[in-house]
């Protein structure tokens, strides 16, 4: 067992600590989630704890395949949710129907360029940029790939946080339908842009929940 | 090793068994796959045809931002604007809806629906707020097409429009214009959809729509007027004033009726052309086919005479004036007004006529107008209003006038005249005010003026001063003989007394009333007396009155004097009427 670790330095950057600690997985321990008592266990799938018949398993059971369908949703959500219209404003008669592109190019030209930044940073940038990681970290996993374990799960908590915040746009949109309803006046109706825009971010959060960044010290030379 | 001392006192966890690897997870990518493929073909199956429109302007449309619409439903975007390559018309690039889309063809019509306003209707207000959209008619059926002409005011007719298209002929548009209403017994049904030059430039061409159920009522004899404006008629008939409706007064309209008389409902045959009525009372007359032209000679003014002016025979209308003109006789030198006038014989639609019509004697009119010339048929200038002192030709028997015939010498039959009505009442009038301007006027006031100087005398003369006198003498006699008769009576009171002492009772009733009795009779002799002293007092007034000085002396002066006055007012009139004779009718002209 010390051997087989020995081999793989987790961080060849990091010259500080060159240790190898044990893993509990090469011993075939694992610790219990609810009583923490730490018992012997080999094989893989399922199993529980003697002491409080808690279910557990060593690692997220099908991790990266559960990933990967809520990762795929998200991709495949995310493209209408960019051409759809988010929501649909009737001021005065006038209907006037905005994705969310057009609406950050509106706020731009009008020349209200943080909001446009944020919105663009909250509703395009940070969903790519989740889905991206989410495919980015799956695939080095699978690839058992042995670069970088600490940035990745940097990544992968960054992932996890920002998630939250990727909801704004889904927030907007519903606070606005929610307010503005003054009959023939002025009325906001959201558009199916913004269901498959929530679809993309639940599918994001549930993918970065579903990923198991304990996979990714897993690989072994 | 403490550590792994403790390791080896590690439980083993409890191993159930095995669950299949395969998740229903992936059910989700399917699924949103499928969504978005439905998604992606719905939009695609939303995306309809691009079609361009061309218009005058672009007031009001906005690219992105103007609807195209159908029955108030969003059927299409403006995608952009921009110009023909002339920059004489605006072209505008429009993103249809698949459903209209598609079944666009030549007849499709597009206008844009904005707020207008004009003198039969106020519509598109809605669109002061929203701002103008394009409206569109996809027509029934013909060749697809997507590059269209626009319409710059809206349609009257849209493919949807239920109704019959009815066509009219008239002389000229009046007051009507497109969109003008059409109204059957004032219940609007339809309108004018358009109108323009008939081929040979003589007429116009008027369309109308009837809608249903009403189109029903239309036949072949339907006849149809128009109600524009208001009809003021000032003909021998008097004024005429009609208004139907306040918007048709403002916009014009077309009113239509089916007469009852007419038995024969027939369908209105394609491509039928209706006359299109000036007003009512034209549309009422009957055609009239059979003119019989007429020329009379009048000498005197015809002023008041104008074409369209009615021929009547007793009161009937018989016939139309149709011209008036002036020429020199050539025989005589003097100028004379040939007065042209068409009789109709069809007006008094009499039973010999018709008899002759059948049997296709077309000239029998004439032979008839022949025979009652002979019976003293003449015709003559009649004022048919005094207000406005328009005339018509009057036709009249006049037995006493000297035998004349209908003179065939001239383009036309002469009917013989005699003067006009009005212009022998003048005639007469003036000889009246001649005969009166040449009474001895001043004759009769120096009369009447010695008539009363002998009054007077006669008032003063003796005879009148004895007469007087005899009657103070029979007052006298007559107190006389009251005083005789209250001496007389006290002896015949005393010898009834005496004689008649049985019937005491009834004597003493007697002498009861008779005190009362004298007593009346002294009240009504001092009665008469005061009547004698006022009869007295009534000839010393009369005396006076009667003198030159008095009030009837003065009166009778005052009475002359206005009457010399009035002598003068009516030469000044007459002379007036002389030269004016119209005078009589319009008053002095200012």
């Amino acid at each position: 067992m010390e051997s087989s670790s020995s081999m793989g330095i987790e961080q060849p950057m990091n010259t500080v600590k060159k240790t190898i600690y044990p893993r509990g997985i090469e011993h075939d321990l694992i610790s219990c989630h609810c009583c923490t008592l730490v018992m012997r266990h080999s094989a893989t799938g399922q199993f529980s704890c003697p002491r409080c018949h808690t279910a557990l398993t060593q690692r997220k059971p099908n991790s990266i395949q559960y990933c990967w369908a809520y990762t795929l949703t998200a991709i495949i959500m995310y493209i209408p949710a960019n051409l759809l219209p988010i929501m649909t404003v009737s001021y005065l008669g006038d209907t006037k129907s905005d994705t969310i592109m057009s609406g950050v190019i509106y706020l731009a030209s009008h020349g209200m360029w943080p909001l446009a930044l944020v919105i663009f940073i909250a509703s395009v940038f940070i969903p790519l940029l989740k889905i991206g990681a989410l495919v980015l970290l799956m695939v080095s996993v699978q690839k058992k790939s042995l670069l970088y374990k600490l940035q990745r799960t940097k990544l992968y908590r960054m992932t996890e946080l920002v998630g939250k915040w990727s909801m704004v746009d889904v927030f907007v949109v519903a606070l606005l339908v929610a307010l503005v309803q003054f009959g023939e006046i002025a009325s906001i109706q959201p558009g199916v842009g913004a269901l498959a825009f929530s679809v993309v971010v639940i599918m994001t959060m549930l993918a970065a929940e579903s990923f198991d960044a304990r996979l990714i010290w897993d690989a072994k030379q | 090793m403490m550590q792994n001392e403790h390791l080896e006192n590690i439980p083993e966890a409890i191993v159930s068994p095995d669950k299949s690897k395969f998740s229903f997870v992936w059910i989700l990518p399917v699924l949103a796959g499928i969504l978005g493929l439905w998604l992606m073909m719905k939009t695609l199956s939303e995306t309809g045809p691009v079609i361009t429109l061309q218009f005058k302007t672009a007031i009001g449309l906005v690219a992105g931002k103007t609807k195209i619409r159908y029955r108030d439903i969003d059927v299409g975007d403006v995608l952009s604007i921009s110009f023909t390559d002339d920059l004489s018309k605006v072209i505008v690039k429009i993103q249809m809806n698949p459903v209209v889309g598609k079944s666009l063809n030549q007849q499709s019509q597009f206008w844009v629906v904005r707020p207008r306003i004009n003198s039969s209707q106020v519509s598109g207000l809605n669109t002061l707020i929203s701002g103008a959209y394009i409206a569109v008619d996809p027509g029934k059926d013909g060749q697809t097409e997507n590059s269209f002409i626009g319409l710059e005011e809206p349609p009257s007719v849209t493919s949807d429009t239920q109704g019959t298209i009815f066509h009219l002929k008239s002389d000229g548009l009046g007051s009507l214009s497109v969109g003008s209403p059409v109204y059957f017994r004032q219940i609007e049904v339809g309108e004018v959809v358009s109108y323009k030059l008939s081929d040979n430039y003589e007429a116009i061409n008027i369309a109308v729509i009837v809608r249903p159920p009403h189109d029903q009522f239309i036949y072949k004899d339907t006849r149809f007027w128009n109600i524009g404006g208001f009809d003021l008629a000032l003909d021998a008939q008097g004024i005429n004033l009609e208004v139907e409706s306040l918007t048709s007064l403002l916009s014009g309209g077309i009113s239509f009726v089916t007469p009852a008389s007419v038995s024969s409902n027939q369908k209105v045959p394609e491509k039928h052309y209706f006359h299109l009525y000036k007003n009512l009372k034209q549309s009422q007359e009957k055609p009239i086919m059979q003119h019989f032209p007429y020329v009379l000679y009048f000498n005197d003014t015809v002023r008041g005479l104008a074409v369209g002016a009615p021929v009547e025979l007793r009161g009937i209308r018989v016939g139309t004036v149709q011209e008036i003109s002036m020429e020199r006789d050539n025989n005589t030198g003097l100028l004379r007004i040939p007065v042209m006038v068409e009789i109709e014989p069809e007006r008094v639609p009499t039973a010999e006529l018709n008899n002759h019509q059948q049997r296709g004697e077309v000239d029998v009119g004439l032979i008839i107008m022949d025979q009652l010339v002979k019976e003293g048929l003449r015709a003559r200038l009649q004022t048919g209003n005094f207000l406005t002192g328009k005339l018509f030709v009057e036709l009249d028997f006049f037995p006493d006038d000297e035998k004349q015939t209908i003179s065939y010498q001239g383009q036309y039959p002469e009917l013989p005249t005699i003067p006009n009505a009005l212009s022998g009442i003048a005639n007469n009038l003036n000889g009246l005010l001649t005969k009166l301007n040449s009474l001895p006027i001043e004759a009769l006031g120096g009369n009447l003026l010695k008539s009363s100087v002998a009054l007077k005398t006669l008032l003063e003369s003796k005879n009148w001063l004895n007469m007087v006198e005899s009657l103070g003498q029979i007052t006298k006699q007559a107190s006389q003989l009251v005083a005789t008769l209250n001496k007389d009576i006290p002896p015949v009171i005393n010898k009834l007394d005496q004689g008649v002492g049985h019937a005491s009772e009834v004597f003493a009733n007697v002498n009861q009333q008779l005190p009362i009795l004298v007593k009346n009779l002294a009240t009504t002799l001092t009665v008469a007396q005061s009547t004698l002293i006022k009869a007295e007092t009534a000839l010393i007034s009369a005396n006076r009155l009667m003198s030159n000085e008095g009030e009837v002396g003065t009166k009778l002066q005052q009475t002359l004097d206005e009457l010399s006055a009035a002598a003068r007012s009516i030469r000044v009139m007459a002379d007036y009427l002389e030269r004016h004779p119209e005078a009589l009718l319009q008053g002095k002209e200012r």
